[in-house]
């Protein structure tokens, strides 16, 4: 009867951890390219952040990082969602597997020098955290890619709507988890999925 | 024994009018300043005040809840120059009346100031007064 009890118990407890560390979901469609699927990723893409390097997919290779979009004379939303990218720079900031990246859309205001005057207002490390700027097009397009909507809108304030996402993005540049960036509890959640990413790779 | 009872009975309606008193207390007053503030000033200065780095000015402390009172119904109303970025201001509040701002005024010197009441009047003073750039 008792190791009967046992064994249960020990049985619980093992499908309650295997519950833990199921691994985070790769989102978006795969696609079928010659037989093989692969998950959906980032296009190719080329900006500049504000310390003036260019900025490719290459640089991002083997780094977990963690993205959103924004623009600096932003009247809504913006400085909600920053704070938010704060904390996770706060997390993060002493793992080197780890960085961040913000995507202007509106790169005629928010030039490289623009840029640098908002991280460093910001007090961050220039290079764990990355102010992206460059074509517009390119920049409105790659947002597609994050499943962000961000688009040129003369009604809404500012002159752009776009959504308050912050998206998580593993080493091979695959999305595997998102939240929403005004919301202080669905930033937790994130921090969470952060610290299994990282664990998936130890 | 109907002593005893009495007393209970007194002792228990001490209590529950001493817990209900207390749970009175603890409604937050200017509900009305409070939704004005987080849908006017909260994306920037955060719901807590304590704005974002140095981009965002923390305004837990600011001396526009106490010496700089006059001044505060100016800067609602009218909005201000950014001091570290051209293109990132505080905007003009246009839409607010001058009972939404006299609400937010109240709302600000009770979470943030020297818990002052304001009057409409005051505020209605005050923009007639204010300079304009």
């Amino acid at each position: 009867m008792i190791r009967t009890f046992a064994i249960c118990s020990i049985m619980l407890a093992l499908i309650s951890c295997q519950q833990e560390i199921k691994p985070l979901p790769y989102i978006g469609d795969r696609t079928d390219i010659d037989g093989s699927m692969l998950e959906h990723d980032i296009r190719p893409f080329e900006f500049v952040n504000q310390l003036g390097s260019t900025i490719k997919n290459k640089d991002v290779d083997g780094k977990i990082y963690i993205t959103d979009f924004f623009f600096i004379s932003c009247p809504t939303i913006c400085p909600r969602v920053k704070k938010q990218m704060l904390r996770l720079y706060s997390k993060v900031k002493n793992n080197e597997d780890v960085i961040l990246l913000s995507h202007t859309i509106d790169p005629k205001r928010d030039t490289v020098e623009a840029m640098k005057i908002y991280a460093d207002n910001l007090g961050i490390d220039h290079n764990k955290w990355w102010f992206l700027t460059g074509d517009k097009d390119q920049l409105l397009d790659i947002a597609d890619d994050y499943f962000v909507a961000a688009y040129e809108d003369d009604e809404a304030p500012g002159g752009f709507d776009h959504s308050g996402k912050i998206i998580l993005i593993d080493k091979e540049g695959r999305i595997r988890s998102f939240c929403d960036g005004t919301d202080p509890d669905s930033v937790d959640k994130m921090m969470k999925d952060i610290d299994q990413l990282i664990a998936t790779y130890e | 024994m109907s002593n005893n009872l009495t007393i209970i009975l007194v002792f228990c309606s001490i209590l529950l009018y001493g817990i209900f008193a207390l749970y009175s207390c603890a409604q937050e007053p200017f509900v009305q300043g409070k939704r004005i503030y987080e849908v006017n000033c909260g994306n920037c200065h955060m719901s807590d005040g304590h704005g974002l780095g140095d981009m965002y000015p923390d305004i837990t402390k600011s001396d526009y809840f106490t010496s700089k009172k006059t001044d505060l119904i100016c800067l609602i109303r009218h909005g201000k120059k950014g001091s570290v970025m051209e293109s990132v201001i505080m905007p003009a509040n246009k839409e607010l009346t001058e009972v939404g701002i006299n609400n937010l005024v109240n709302y600000l010197n009770y979470t943030w100031g020297d818990g002052s009441i304001s009057k409409l009047d005051d505020v209605k003073t005050a923009l007639a007064n204010c300079q304009k750039d």
